[in-house]
């Protein structure tokens, strides 16, 4: 071969290794984590961890793409194809797709994956981030390949939206994968999900590809980076240059505006209902053991403030879980005499018979996380025109979440991506369980339960309720008993800030709400 | 030479000791749970106390501090409390951002710091000099992460010279990623070393011998060039390796703005999820800079000046 017919060659291979790098459809998805924590569903926690876990692994049933809506049969089956209530709802029963295959060759999704995950998630020694949404299933049968039956330790209707949903540890792993590859499980991934684990280079990107013999159609992108933008200035930046085709956004007042005024073409991917926001009481500290002064607090905070400064970002909340959320509180639920509407005047009555007609000062200390603290900030505004001083020390996240469930803060602002159920909610913030300071969640920082009223057997009730009827209206009436005594005043309910380039990337259906984050199985570049 | 820096490393052995002990028990006295920080809301109190037997998190202090020191020694310093990865892979792959991004501020601090600082000494109070005043005064005044976000919005964003993320790919990608960040760190560093310069020349300008080499009437550029600057470089060359200290803690804040993935991400990262193993270890490693940094100012200085004998 000639020098010039070999340089020939070279140039046409090349050519064609050009071509067909240019013909790669890919995507690339600024989230604000430093870095991955983990791609093992059972320990992968935050929004960073979780985007790729959602596009590696697949739920026996999720909500339906763009939606939250988590009713029985409203569900889109991922892995299951049916699946069945025992009108008891003590047992649930999946059937699960033929020929679903696991990346890289680890075979065929069967029932036995499916119990294996579930034993996995729900064993102690396994130690998962996802453990306590699994207590309540007391069995799991596999009767053939193909058929997963589910039984709980007791009735609960809505089993499924805490433990096998995504963002809650749902995810179904292979049994081969994860015993063969150990501790390395964790950032070498393997489900059956529409893109594969590729590459991941620590602090900077998780590289993932389209998988060929997806059940639902191989992607239409081909390759799909998430990168690692913790600094909101670099992603908002990145993200409008064009760098990135997709961020996660900020919670901060006018920062949509902004963006929107840079790049037009932008599509705020704002999930709706958003996450749950509360400002909680410390009962147990004085004066905010006296309901009047409670009241007083909640009678100064104006929720239109916040929709005034973050637009439609932000919903206002009537009940302890947002509009929107199952069995929650409209304002139409309301009674005549509530005591959380905004009333400045009644606010300083209540505090002048409380014996502090020139109000009073307390400390609270916040995290410097930008979502938190712009809530308290607008807080401590409302709450100075009526007399009340919040001296405001901020700390580290970390700690923050350390101090507040060692019950060392006065007043405690609460953000937390629960499954949009009221139950959930409930369960989380007002059980006598979950006081501070118990062995257990530690998330009631009200100490509702031991102080203010009880209404741990309601909860329990509608938690248990197989009729929705009844579900709903038992659900409606704990929230108004719990909420008349205010151990918390709960805080608008900021959507889900993702948002996409209009102009380059299509996400495949309409983005109208989500938990956490939502699937890229469907997307496309325009 | 070789004794001399045998004995240096000695000497910096109980300071290390000391810079560690501080460093495990400063991270001990912060509050905040790493089991917390790595599992979650939804983590069972089980799962939180047994993740945290599986770290060593309920021994004692004692032999926590041991093991630690003993990792140290022994420079494996385990895996991530946070996310598992080997310690070493994790810094092995941070290092090179961090120490490139330092060299390369250092080079343009002292490419543009000291000759500037030399020209405004010589011509002091005149107009250069007012400039040159001006220069260290912004470049003292403006924090880094702003002065790092006008970068990207006048030459990323909006002039599409340089990239906007990340640390790049093959030597000359990486360089076109080095640009913009050590100029951020750059020009403060310049800002520091034209000041120091222009006052250390100013001082040995006044000097006897050098009133004696102008009367002998030797070129002016040579009074400059042999006899100031060259003792003017003396405290110079050792407020840039204190300033090179400095501008490595900097590099914390510029990798985050320009998403670098160096050792400052790494150690706010480990910082923030309590990942004592990881910060530990990064912490080992900026004391180990700061050793040898101060071992090199040494040496230069002695390479400048010969009536300095490394003893």
């Amino acid at each position: 071969m000639t020098p010039i017919i070999r340089a020939c060659t070279a140039a046409i291979a090349a050519l064609l290794i050009h071509t067909a790098a240019m013909a790669e459809s890919v995507v690339h998805v600024g989230v604000s984590q430093r870095d991955i924590g983990a791609m093992d569903p059972a320990f992968g926690i935050g929004n960073g961890d979780e985007f790729p876990i959602r596009q590696i692994y697949n739920v026996l049933v999720g909500p339906k793409n763009g939606t939250s809506d988590l009713t029985f049969a409203n569900l889109q089956g991922e892995l299951a194809e049916r699946w069945e209530m025992a009108p008891d709802a003590r047992s649930f029963t999946f059937h699960l797709r033929k020929g679903v295959q696991w990346h890289r060759g680890y075979g065929e999704v069967t029932s036995d994956d499916v119990a294996f995950t579930i034993a996995r998630m729900k064993d102690p020694q396994t130690g998962t981030a996802y453990g306590s949404n699994f207590q309540e299933i007391a069995s799991v049968d596999t009767p053939d390949r193909y058929t997963v039956t589910i039984n709980l330790t007791k009735p609960n209707p809505f089993f499924y939206a805490f433990s096998i949903m995504p963002r809650f540890g749902g995810y179904i792993q292979p049994r081969k994968a994860v015993e063969e590859l150990g501790e390395k499980f964790r950032h070498n991934p393997v489900g059956s999900g529409p893109f594969a684990f590729s590459t991941y280079e620590s602090k900077q990107k998780v590289i993932l590809k389209a998988f060929d013999q997806y059940w639902d159609g191989r992607p239409k992108i081909d390759r799909l980076e998430v990168l690692f933008l913790p600094e909101t200035a670099s992603r908002t930046l990145a993200f409008v240059k064009g760098d990135v085709d997709m961020i996660e956004g900020a919670t901060v007042p006018g920062w949509q505006a902004s963006v929107k005024k840079q790049k037009p073409d932008t599509v705020f991917d704002a999930g709706r209902p958003g996450s749950t926001w509360a400002l909680h009481f410390n009962m147990t500290r004085k004066p905010l053991d006296d309901i009047r002064v409670r009241e007083a607090i909640a009678r100064a905070i104006d929720q239109n403030v916040w929709i005034a400064a973050f637009g439609d970002f932000m919903t206002p909340t009537y009940g302890v879980s947002p509009q929107g959320y199952y069995g929650s509180l409209g304002k139409a639920d309301l009674p005549a005499d509530w005591p959380l509407l905004f009333d400045p005047a009644k606010s300083k009555q209540l505090l002048a018979e409380a014996g502090l007609p020139n109000g009073f000062a307390m400390e609270v200390f916040i995290t410097e996380r930008e979502e938190y603290k712009t809530q308290l900030l607008i807080i401590q505004e409302q709450l100075r025109k009526v007399g009340i001083q919040i001296n405001m020390r901020v700390v580290d996240h970390t700690s923050y979440h350390n101090d507040i469930r060692r019950d060392l803060n006065n007043m405690v602002v609460y953000g937390s991506g629960q499954p949009p159920l009221t139950q959930a909610v409930l369960n989380a913030f007002y059980k006598s369980s979950a006081i501070v300071g118990k062995p257990t969640r530690n998330m009631n920082f009200s100490h509702y339960g031991d102080l203010a009223g009880n209404s741990d057997t309601l909860m329990e009730q509608a938690n248990q309720e197989v009729d929705d009827g009844k579900r709903i209206a038992l659900l409606k009436r704990v929230q108004i008993e719990i909420l008349r005594q205010i151990p918390a005043y709960p805080l608008p309910s900021a959507a889900g800030s993702w948002m996409h380039d209009g102009k380059t990337l299509d996400i495949g259906f309409p983005v109208k709400a989500y938990m956490g984050t939502f699937t890229l199985a469907k997307a496309s570049r325009l | 030479m070789t004794g001399y820096i045998l004995r240096r490393g000695l000497e910096v052995i109980p300071t290390v000791l000391l810079v560690l002990t501080l460093v495990f028990l400063a991270l001990r006295i912060m509050p905040g749970d790493p089991a917390i920080a790595a599992l979650g809301e939804f983590a069972t109190p089980d799962a939180i106390a047994r993740f945290r037997g599986k770290l060593g998190l309920n021994e004692s202090l004692w032999v926590q501090y041991f093991s630690f020191i003993a990792q140290a020694l022994t420079a494996d310093f385990g895996n991530s409390m946070n996310n598992g990865a080997p310690i070493n892979d994790l810094l092995a792959q941070s290092l090179p951002y961090t120490i490139s991004l330092a060299l390369a501020a250092t080079v343009i601090g002292i490419v543009i710091g000291l000759p500037l600082g030399a020209m405004t000494a010589v011509h002091r109070n005149g107009k250069l000099d007012g400039f040159g005043r001006l220069f260290a005064l912004i470049g003292f005044s403006l924090p880094d992460f702003y002065f790092g976000v006008l970068l990207l919005l006048v030459f990323s964003l909006h002039l599409d010279w340089f990239p906007m993320l990340g640390g790049g790919k093959g030597f000359f990608d990486q360089l076109h990623h080095l640009v913009l960040p050590s100029i951020t760190l750059g020009l403060v560093m310049a800002a520091f070393v034209m000041r120091l310069t222009r006052s250390s020349l100013l001082e040995v300008l006044r000097r006897d011998y050098v009133r004696t080499a102008r009367g002998k009437g030797v070129a002016e550029r040579w009074v400059i060039f042999k006899h100031a600057l060259r003792n003017a470089l003396i405290p110079v060359t050792t407020g840039m390796g204190i300033y090179l200290l400095t501008t490595l803690s900097g590099t914390i804040t510029v990798e985050l703005v320009f998403s670098r993935p160096g050792l400052g991400t790494l150690l706010i990262g480990g910082v923030s999820a309590r990942d004592y193993t990881l910060v530990q270890a990064g912490l080992v490693i900026f004391a180990f800079f700061v050793v040898i940094v101060n071992l090199l100012t040494d040496l230069l200085c002695a390479a400048i000046d010969p009536r300095i004998t490394l003893r």
